[in-house]
């Protein structure tokens, strides 16, 4: 399945109902569908927050394969921002220390173990596998 | 549909889904409170980073006046969501 969206937090809803759809299709359990509602929402969003001048619609595809689902982000007009990076978050700070910035990144890269970044002729892709529990 | 309101005991009690479109809607209430509060999840079925950020920088406010958020009736869902953020660690959680 494979769907676009405006740059703007207020696709969330189409977003989600793109999800559900897919989830629905698929039979797919509330963990592994909590899990990729969570990571399409800060990808998507980290797309849109950091670059919303950019051209184009945020493209999405869901494929199931086996016992997978393979998520695909892309951005067809963007600066390279490897999202797949390390990047410390250090959660053990304060609440007086404690930012939000870049905990729905932490996050991501705390729930999907294969997230690849992929930069070609200014078009972000974001790919990942969510294995079927 | 993300809702958030008082209830009559005078808690705050979200419902629905707290997502990166609903941050304005839940500071409009959060950002009226000065007192410590319990926030009843019981009807919320999904959060994101988004809506952690706000729970902290409420929580970060409160605290300035000693006062605090207090969670109560969080899924299990959304209970994992809260210890890999670590936010177990920051707020209490009932």
């Amino acid at each position: 399945m494979e769907r676009s969206f405006k740059r703007s937090f207020g696709q969330l809803q189409h977003v989600f109902d793109f999800t559900n759809e897919f989830a629905l299709a698929h039979s797919i359990n509330d963990k592994v569908r909590y899990v990729l509602d969570l990571v399409v929402e800060e990808l998507f969003t980290n797309m849109v927050k950091y670059n919303p001048s950019g051209s184009g619609d945020i493209q999405m595809r869901l494929v199931l394969e086996q016992d997978e689902i393979i998520v695909h982000l892309a951005d067809p007009d963007s600066d390279p921002f490897d999202v797949s990076e390390h990047r410390t978050v250090d959660l053990k700070r304060s609440l007086e220390e404690r930012k939000p910035g870049g905990l729905g990144i932490y996050l991501v890269q705390k729930l999907v173990e294969n997230l690849h970044y992929q930069h070609h002729n200014r078009t972000s892709t974001i790919s990942f596998r969510l294995p079927l529990e | 549909m993300f809702d958030i309101r008082l209830n009559e005991q005078g808690d705050v009690v979200l419902s629905g889904r707290f997502d990166a479109a609903q941050t304005d809607k839940a500071f409009e209430l959060l950002n009226k409170v000065t007192e410590s509060i319990r926030v009843d999840f019981k009807d919320l079925q999904y959060i994101s980073s988004a809506g952690l950020g706000v729970l902290l920088a409420t929580q970060k406010r409160l605290g300035q006046s000693g006062k605090r958020l207090k969670l109560v009736n969080l899924s299990k869902h959304i209970r994992d969501v809260f210890h890999f953020a670590r936010f177990d660690m920051i707020f209490e959680i009932e």
